[in-house]
């Protein structure tokens, strides 16, 4: 295992974000985190990579490197597309490095910078920069937000292949279930804050080979989704009914 | 006289790209500040005849005096003394105060040791210094360049400080994720986010440092720019007054402008990462 998280509690003054949250990561392996906004999956990547420390409870983290794709881009505003990749590998040759800005479609703008391109291109560029460094666990919070359809999909397929070629271990915070079934060997449902780890679902088939339409994959999204809206409906019956009628 | 200055500032530490464009602007423009120059002129004519020309001296008459300043021999030694002085005190308070700033910012206690210092110089008028510097370093250049040196240093350490105050920590948590070393730390994230505090800090302190250069040698000096107008004033000559005026007023703002735009040069030449054009 190359993450494990037991019982961790995590508070901001007052309000209390993470309880009694229980996680591991395998080697190798795709974890996808779908939770409600605000629930506290980027406070979790923090705890995981080390920026923030838990409140209480025990992270146990075996990596040696820990790559960050931040869910805002983080870029340098003063290096351009080349260089905010680059700098994060001093051993990266050019041809690597390009490869890279290829693959994530920004060809062509490698001299621009970030207040030159989209928000989606800047996202990209943070992508690159991510896939960039070595790592052996690789977080990524949001990172295909403010992508449309398509290039959805085609980053999907880079990062597969990234993780075949690197074997990575990979956290994904993502909001599409769609995502998740794609790329997850698991997919972990978080609860409202104080946010617990609700559910776990296992995909066994080969990420290569998933089509959305898949039985497999179709019935697990219904479960998903059937979660999500129970949660929902039970938020609205406690609204209508407060104090226990129900 | 300091809050106009940073007034001033606030326009030219735009970001550069919205900078060119104002410039733009500007050149096109030019016949806007043309007619408020001219209306300038007018009511300043209107006004020489109404009084009598030892109080206001018209418009033409120091534009005599300006071409015979001009072309007077001593002319360039004159500003080169004023200069100088201006020269040798920024440039001490332009490194000291960047240093004091950078200590600030990059050190908690030295934070707590120097604030208190830096703010006190700010509060006190540049006049105080005056009257101190002329009993110390007598009438001659130093007590300018000194009071230049002095006044200059708070508001040079203020910018530099601010800019560390202002470092993204969002990009500081990025170089902790990335293992970015010291060194790296420091060329690549540190010194760009201070880079534009500086140089509006530095944009701010010359407008600044010019006018108390002049102040200083009204004061207290026998040579210089300054000196010119005190001479001019003991003979009761006006139309000298203005033109050393005129002459003091140009060479502020050439003084900025050219820093500023200095500062503002960039190149846009955008690199080329093709791999078969090596
Ligand atoms: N530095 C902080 N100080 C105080 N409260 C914080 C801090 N960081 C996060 N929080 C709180 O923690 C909670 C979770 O924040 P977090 O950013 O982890 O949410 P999230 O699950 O990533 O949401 P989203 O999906 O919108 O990105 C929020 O209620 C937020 O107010
Ligand atoms: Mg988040």
């Amino acid at each position: 295992m190359i993450l494990t998280m037991n019982n961790v509690e995590k508070s901001f003054d007052g309000i209390q974000v993470l309880q009694d949250l229980s996680m591991h990561v395998n080697q190798e392996e795709i974890v996808c985190m779908i939770g409600p906004s605000g629930c506290g999956k980027s406070t979790l990547l923090n705890i995981i990579s080390g920026l923030t420390g838990p409140s209480k409870g025990q992270v146990i983290n075996n990596s040696s490197n820990i790559s960050y794709c931040f869910q805002e881009d983080r870029l340098l505003p003063w290096k351009n597309v080349y260089e905010n990749i680059d700098i994060v590998n001093q051993a990266c040759d050019k041809k690597t490095c390009l490869d890279l800005i290829d693959k994530v479609g920004l060809k062509g703008f490698e001299g621009y910078y970030p207040q030159e391109l989209s928000g989606g291109m800047r996202q990209r560029c943070s992508i690159a920069r991510a896939f960039n460094y070595e790592a052996d666990l690789l977080l990524m919070d949001e990172p295909f937000k403010s992508l449309d359809y398509t290039l959805r999909l085609d980053m999907i397929q880079h990062l597969l292949k990234l993780w075949e070629s690197t074997k990575k271990s990979i956290v994904f915070v993502t909001h599409e279930i769609d995502e998740a079934l794609l790329l997850g060997d698991r997919i972990l449902l978080l609860t409202n804050r104080p946010t617990k780890v609700s559910e776990v679902f296992q995909i066994k088939k080969d990420k290569y080979k998933r089509r959305l339409t898949d039985y497999q994959l179709v019935k697990i999204r219904n479960e998903i989704v059937q979660l999500l809206q129970g949660d929902r409906d039970s938020n609205l019956i406690k609204k209508s009914y407060p104090e226990g009628a129900c | 006289m300091k809050r106009s200055t940073t007034k001033v500032n606030n326009l030219e530490s735009l970001p550069l790209h919205e900078a060119n464009k104002n410039n733009k602007k500007k050149q096109v423009n030019i016949v806007g500040p043309m007619v408020l120059l001219c209306c300038f002129l007018l009511v300043w004519q209107i006004l020489t005849n109404m009084y009598p020309p030892l109080v206001l001296p018209s418009p033409v008459k120091t534009l005599e005096s300006l071409l015979k300043i001009v072309q007077s021999e001593s002319f360039l030694l004159i500003i080169w003394t004023t200069v100088k002085s201006l020269i040798v005190g920024l440039t001490g308070a332009i490194i000291t105060g960047s240093i004091l700033g950078i200590l600030m910012g990059a050190n908690e206690r030295m934070k707590c040791l120097f604030e208190p210092l830096v703010y006190f110089v700010q509060s006190t008028p540049p006049i105080l210094y005056m009257s101190l510097a002329m009993i110390w370093f007598g009438l001659d250049g130093q007590a300018t360049i000194f009071i230049v040196f002095i006044a200059s240093i708070p508001v040079m350490a203020v910018n530099v400080y601010e800019g560390f105050e202002n470092i993204d920590p969002k990009l500081l948590e990025m170089a902790k994720i990335f293992k970015f070393s010291k060194v790296k730390m420091i060329t690549q994230i540190i010194i760009p986010s201070l880079k534009s505090y500086f140089k509006s800090g530095l944009i701010i302190v010359i407008g600044f440092a010019w006018k108390l250069v002049i102040m200083g040698e009204v004061l207290s000096s026998s040579t210089g720019l300054g000196s010119q107008i005190t001479d001019a004033r003991t003979n009761v000559q006006m139309d000298m007054v203005f033109a050393w005026g005129v002459v003091v007023i140009l060479l502020c703002f050439l003084f900025q402008k050219s820093m500023a735009g200095l500062l503002s040069l960039k190149r846009i030449r955008r690199k080329n990462y093709d791999l078969n054009n090596e």
